[in-house]
């Protein structure tokens, strides 16, 4: 089965201890304050940040300036960054705990505003997406079954998971990281890991049967 | 193996993490099962539906503007070099705005004598005192008649009192910040019984005054009250004679504030005096003030207006109204430039000055000092000029 691979760590790429060696390298440069080191890194994984970024909030352009805010948290966090874990899941840890982080002040502000917001991580009671209204109104037909389609339909129900579960599937099925690589990221047990992603798996492909 | 059983290891077995005798029971249940089966697939195809969605890419130019906004200065930092830079035009500037700035503020200070005052702190009342101090020694040289009244309503004078030459020096001082008590006419007695008693009091007095020592004299004293002033040595039939035939002064000030006690029931003069004494004495100040400006409009050639202008001084300073106070010293000093009064309250007006900040007390103090060094007020002015005019 094939999986998007972390970046730099494709067939062409290093492999991912020479990434990692690289990554330190830049680091070093950035804490001592070349921008240019830094832009380097971004160049590396904005591809990273900005996908996960996207998969969660489901809004190109919110995603960009969320990737962006992401980048200069990092930066501004990069004098602490000791090189314990690799940058990459630093960055990933980062990227992660920034878009839950969102996703939680934007239902609570969604709250306060009566719109909704008591279904934790329910970003599915934002106004409907354009494809909520397809899907709503429109009775299932096979242009909807197309490859763009389907993957509209499958952005618009992955908002309808929880946070929790849609991260963990946005990091194992779309990103690509081991079980390994997201407990560090969301510094959880590899058994709660398995349990929550087989979870939001489930209830992924409850939602997409229809469609499938 | 259950359906159940099988169902929960989908997501292992589609992430390929199953091996040895797991991976053979789930295999062999979903070949013998067919909904089973079925469910798998589903599983299969809604998880490559989500992994298709695959990555994406933010618009060209993202790391060159995440690098913009790395270098971009912060709010805090633009804030520092508008205020600072460059140094050589900007540090000069600020610096003769805050020279301009404090010299403004010191300027505002000192020509405000209510905001020494609020920076001052307040000092605690003193405990109340005996205020039946008698009137001290009239300094040699200042034999004049007594024009206060005092020939009418001599002070009583009880044991243990003393003039205001024996009144410690400290309490003097703190004429501005005493009670109104502190410098207040004696306490309410009958007006018949003070004169019934004037006449005995001012003998012994005038033997005593004869013998007025240095201010210092006894460590406990009354407080300088309104009876302690200077006051010519007399009988009490002399005195009488004397105010009744004093000639009647020029109108003061005070005295064309008429209309503003035309509400006060006509009344003889003694009545008047009277009854503005009894409220003093029962620190009623408002209505002192109201009754001597009465007496002093209605009365303009009593013997007793020195006397009552230094009462409604007094007033206004127990009330803390000193510019209101100042008038009324003034007035006296200038329209009965003869009397015996006239050490008592220039050294009151400075008083009410230096509490008002107004330094023109310190001098005042000093012209008491040179040109009355016998009375009753050179010391205390001596005093308060080594420690507050300093």
């Amino acid at each position: 089965m094939q999986r998007p691979a972390a970046p730099g760590t494709g067939s062409a790429a290093l492999p991912a201890a020479a990434v990692a060696d690289e990554d330190r390298r830049l680091v070093d440069r950035a804490q001592a304050g070349d921008a240019g080191a830094f832009e380097t890194l971004v160049r590396r994984y904005q591809g990273w940040v900005f996908t996960l970024a996207l998969r969660m909030l489901g809004d190109r352009a919110e995603a960009e300036d969320m990737a962006q805010e992401i980048f200069l948290k990092a930066y501004r966090g990069l004098k602490g960054f000791k090189g314990a874990s690799r940058f990459s899941t630093w960055l990933y840890s980062i990227t992660s705990h920034h878009c839950l982080n969102h996703l939680e002040a934007r239902r609570r502000q969604l709250h306060h505003l009566g719109r909704g917001g008591d279904r934790p991580g329910a970003v599915g009671n934002d106004p409907p997406a354009p494809v909520d209204r397809l899907v709503d109104e429109t009775p299932r037909a096979d242009a909807l079954l197309e490859r763009a389609d389907l993957a509209r339909i499958v952005q618009a129900e992955l908002a309808h998971l929880s946070e929790e579960h849609r991260l963990i599937l946005v990091l194992r099925d779309i990103q690509g990281l081991s079980y390994e690589e997201i407990a560090q990221t969301l510094r959880l047990e590899l058994g709660t890991v398995r349990s929550r992603l087989h979870r939001a798996r489930m209830e992924m492909r409850a939602r997409l049967t229809p469609y499938l | 193996m259950t359906c159940d059983e099988a169902r929960e290891a989908f997501s292992d077995l589609y992430d390929e993490a199953l091996s040895g005798p797991p991976l053979v029971t789930i295999t062999q249940h979903l070949a013998s099962c067919p909904a089973c089966r079925a469910e798998w697939a589903a599983f299969q195809k809604a998880m490559r539906a989500v992994s298709d969605l695959g990555g994406a890419e933010p618009s060209p130019g993202f790391a060159a503007r995440v690098r913009q906004r790395i270098e971009a200065p912060t709010r805090w930092q633009r804030a520092v070099h508008w205020l600072f830079f460059p140094l050589r035009v900007k540090v000069p500037i600020q610096a003769l705005a805050l020279v301009l700035v404090a010299f403004a503020g010191l300027l505002v200070y000192q020509r405000s004598p209510e905001l020494r005052r609020a920076a001052e702190p307040q000092p605690a009342a003193p405990p109340p005192v005996t205020r039946e101090a008698p009137a001290p020694a009239a300094p040699p040289g200042l034999k004049t008649p007594d024009i206060s009244g005092a020939g009418s309503e001599p002070s009583q004078r009880t044991e243990g009192t003393r003039p205001l030459a024996e009144t410690p020096k400290a309490e003097r001082a703190e004429l501005p910040a005493a009670p109104a008590d502190a410098i207040g006419p004696p306490p309410q007695a009958g007006l018949e019984a003070e004169k019934d008693r004037a006449t005995s009091a001012l003998r012994d007095e005038a033997k005593e005054l004869g013998k007025t020592t240095a201010p210092s004299e006894s460590p406990k004293t009354a407080e300088p009250s309104r009876d302690a002033r200077p006051r010519a040595p007399e009988s009490g039939t002399a005195g009488r004679s004397l105010q009744q035939s004093a000639p009647a002064p020029a109108q003061s000030p005070t005295r064309a504030k008429e209309g503003s006690v035309s509400s006060i029931p006509t009344k003889s003069a003694d009545e008047l005096y009277a009854a503005a004494r009894t409220d003093m004495d029962s620190q009623r100040y408002d209505r002192a003030i109201e009754g001597l400006r009465a007496f002093i409009t209605q009365n303009p050639r009593d013997a007793r207006i020195a006397d009552a202008h230094l009462r409604l001084g007094d007033a206004y300073v127990a009330q803390r109204r000193y510019t209101e106070a100042i008038p009324e010293y003034e007035a006296l000093v200038r329209e009965f430039p003869d009397s015996p009064l006239i050490p008592t309250a220039l050294y009151r007006e400075a008083q009410a000055r230096l509490a008002l900040g107004d330094r023109a007390g310190c001098r005042m103090l000093q012209d008491v000092a040179d040109r009355y060094p016998q009375a009753a007020e050179a010391a205390p002015a001596r005093e308060v000029l080594s420690t507050r005019c300093r």
